[in-house]
């Protein structure tokens, strides 16, 4: 592989970073893993349920694959800020991809919030990856507060629309300079 | 004495750690489980050492699919 991707001081092989949600088992979870040759993968927290056994974490780190925490299902920058600082320490990384929810139907961003707490984790520390619109205003914005890179929507999350943003993704000028 | 133990109101013994409570929700709380305590992260090697007070809040996290 030539084309590497450079990300938050890291070179990495793929491009692809991998969602966790929706799979109906861990063995599904592992072949689309296998499969997609992602080296990043990203897992969300939620309160202990005793009732459900084994991890993700269990197919992931037997994969040897980056876990990316999410702040998924984060309402409020104070929620999501919350969100990173457990994932920090239940995972040992500094990295986040950033998720603050604004409706949950359609499950967008909601803007002011997630600036908010990008400017609040990068000042502690943070590699933080911002789940944004196809706003190359917002970007800017994301990118000035310090973020390594912004991951902005292809089409509302689990539309199976495919990638419907190409006319305003490539007028960002974020598009291409990650840190 | 009684504590919110992620969401839910219950009765412990007074002078109960977060790493007995971590343990009484995930058997061997490995990489992946985090606590906080009144909104604040506890970090692993003091769950142990910290005590929770009387209608404190508990909240013991794991990692999941999503997002």
């Amino acid at each position: 592989m030539t084309d590497l991707l450079e990300l938050g001081g890291r070179t990495w092989g793929s491009r692809l970073i991998l969602g966790t949600g929706g799979f109906r088992s861990h063995e599904v979870l592992e072949h689309a893993l296998v499969a997609s040759g992602t080296e990043i993968v990203t897992v969300a927290l939620r309160r202990v349920d005793p009732r459900q056994p084994g991890s993700v974490l269990d197919v992931v780190d037997r994969l040897g694959l980056f876990v990316l925490p999410n702040t998924a299902g984060c309402y409020t920058a104070r929620d999501a800020v919350r969100s990173a600082r457990l994932a920090r320490e239940a995972f040992e990384t500094d990295w986040i991809k950033l998720e603050v929810i604004g409706d949950d139907r359609t499950l967008f961003p909601e803007p002011v919030e997630l600036v908010e707490a990008a400017e609040t984790l990068v000042d502690e520390g943070f590699v933080v990856l911002p789940y944004t619109n196809d706003d190359p205003v917002l970007a800017r914005r994301l990118e000035a507060a310090g973020c390594a890179a912004v991951m902005p929507l292809g089409s509302p999350i689990g539309s199976g629309m495919g990638i419907r943003i190409r006319t305003t993704s490539r007028s960002s000028p974020s598009r291409r300079r990650c840190r | 004495m009684r504590i919110e133990l992620n969401g839910s109101d219950q009765e412990v013994r007074d002078g109960v750690s977060v790493g007995e409570l971590v343990r009484s929700l995930v058997e061997a709380p490995e990489r992946g489980v985090a606590a906080a305590l009144e909104g604040a992260v506890v970090p692993r090697g003091e769950w142990d050492a910290t005590t929770v007070e009387e209608g404190q809040r508990l909240e013991v996290v794991r990692a999941v699919q999503g997002g």
